[in-house]
């Protein structure tokens, strides 16, 4: 493998197999290379069966450009010497990979397969705030129930606007806000079902391109961040006011949000099925959810716990400007509310689907990050001599991919070698994305 | 030139009968390709040298159908020739 064979090995080769003279096997060969050379010159191409054709292309002269100097000059007409390899030698040396055929691809699944890479690696951070985020409102939308009257909710949203005054001070005091319950959160995030997790990554950068501090929304109806909420504004003095701003956020996200909401689960039910398809392709190799998990925790810690440090420092400054300051809390807010719950209503629809198809599926073993879920038992099958569970797995499935499922399902330790006869249960599947 | 003519051709030059040397040039044709199946490459002076070269799997989009395909990684025979060559052929 990789060797460099030279002309005196096939000599040896040829002589070895034909029984002639070591001498005249020589000649032969260089004979053999010198014919194909004058053939070529003297007819443009030679054909020889098993191996391939050589051919003479002539090459017009074209103009091209230095990359230095980008000077143009002129690339002489040339002839050039091109060889086929014989469909015989093609599939010889491709055996290897000649198992592999072109697949056509769904524009939609790779398009969204491809994003979805960038972003994973790209956005690991706005991942991370992603998530916390998601975590932090998930409670209070079932405890809050869109019943907000329209006619109710307008007016506020215009008086808050033209108020606005933004400067960093002022929107110290939400970020102080932010940063306990955060922590808090980080640790119950354990629980964060892992397939979400990774979906986030997606919305990141859709929803929310500004990175404004995530505010909490602390609502009143958020019993475990409240008293947080309000023991750190207490030094601001803006404590009352901030709760009324809360109040009003409220009312107005919750309105604004379903214009979104239609259009973001239709969004994240794509993103699923492309990082279902991903997983499956990938052939269960893909990194483990935990993993990703474990990771995205360790940054959370880090990111969040600089932020801290600024805003105390700076929260004194808006002491000063108590009056100032709570007319452009409430824009930002208002806003802010908006992209998150934008979020948390589909992310809790994604997250969802897979434990109520999975409450069947704890029966059995599953495998890891695959494109399905085992159901059950379809049938058994005897292995026969010569048989391998990529070759059964292929039979059944379609696909050698689907090997790790009979493995996984079978509990078999060591896949490389099965003993003839021994009865396998081929496993039921359902696909993860519906 | 095709097969025949060549192996007319060949025989002319070394002697050997024209069956002999169609037996010959299938001999030799066996090794070569048999040396590319294993991943090996033959250097042969004043003449070139056969690689055998992995193409990486690729997405192209079919020209007829506009959808796209994934394309297989695959390994193919090169052939390039010697800078004597080229000379030869100027």
């Amino acid at each position: 493998m990789g060797e460099k064979v030279q002309l005196q090995d096939l000599a040896k080769l040829l002589s070895a197999e034909k029984s002639i003279d070591k001498k005249a096997a020589m000649d032969f060969t260089q004979i053999f290379f010198d014919m194909i050379l004058r053939g070529i010159q003297r007819d443009k191409y030679v054909k020889i069966k098993g191996l391939g054709t050589f051919k003479q292309v002539e090459v017009e002269s074209r103009e091209s450009m230095n990359i230095h100097t980008g000077e143009r000059f002129l690339i002489d007409g040339h002839v050039k010497i091109s060889f086929t390899p014989d469909q015989a030698l093609k599939d010889a040396v491709n055996k290897p990979f000649a198992h592999f055929e072109t697949v056509e691809l769904s524009d939609e699944v790779s398009d969204l397969e491809l994003k979805e890479i960038d972003e994973q690696f790209s956005n690991v951070e706005d991942e991370v705030e992603e998530e916390v985020k998601n975590e932090l409102p998930a409670p209070q939308v079932e405890l809050d129930p869109i019943t907000v009257n329209p006619a109710f909710e307008d007016p506020i949203l215009e008086t808050l606007v033209p108020t606005v005054e933004l400067t960093s001070e002022e929107v110290t005091p939400e970020v102080e806000k932010e940063q306990n319950p955060i922590e808090e959160v980080s640790v119950q995030e354990t629980v964060l079902d892992s397939q979400p997790a990774a979906e986030e990554s997606i919305p990141v950068v859709e929803e929310i391109p500004e990175p404004i501090i995530q505010e909490p929304t602390a609502g009143p109806e958020h019993k475990s961040e409240e008293p947080v909420l309000v023991k750190l504004v207490d030094p601001v003095t803006i404590n009352q006011k901030v709760e009324i701003s809360n109040d009003r956020k409220e009312e107005g996200h919750s309105k604004k949000h379903s214009r979104y909401y239609t259009l973001l689960v239709v969004a994240l039910v794509l993103i699923a099925l492309g990082i279902g398809y991903f997983m499956g392709a990938l052939n269960m190799r893909s990194v483990k959810p935990t993993e990703i998990i474990t990771y995205v925790h360790d940054t959370i810690v880090v990111e969040k716990s600089t932020p801290v440090q600024d805003t105390t420092r700076v929260d004194s400054v808006p002491v000063v400007k108590k009056d100032l300051t709570t007319p452009p809390v409430n824009k930002p807010q208002v806003e802010k509310a908006t992209v998150m719950k934008k979020e948390e209503k589909p992310l809790q629809k994604v997250e969802q689907k897979p434990q109520v198809s999975a409450s069947n599926k704890d029966k059995y073993p599953q495998v890891a990050g695959g494109g399905y879920w085992i159901v059950g038992t379809a049938q058994t099958y005897t292995i026969r001599k010569g048989e391998t569970i990529r070759l059964i797995a292929e039979r059944f499935f379609g696909s050698r991919q689907m090997a790790p499922y009979i493995i996984r399902y079978n509990g078999v330790s060591d896949p490389d070698h099965v003993a003839e006869g021994t009865v396998l249960n081929i496993p039921k599947l359902e696909s993860k994305r519906k | 030139m095709n097969n025949k003519e060549f192996i007319a051709e060949v025989s002319a030059e070394t002697g050997y009968t024209n069956k002999s040397t169609q037996d010959l040039v299938d001999c030799m044709v066996k090794i070569m390709s048999s040396k590319l199946e294993d991943g090996d490459s033959i250097a042969v002076p004043n003449f070139g040298t056969f690689e055998v070269k992995k193409k990486m799997e690729r997405i192209m989009v079919s020209p007829m159908t506009q959808k796209r395909m994934l394309v297989p990684p695959k390994l193919v025979v090169s052939f390039k020739p010697a800078s004597s060559v080229k000379d030869k052929f100027k």
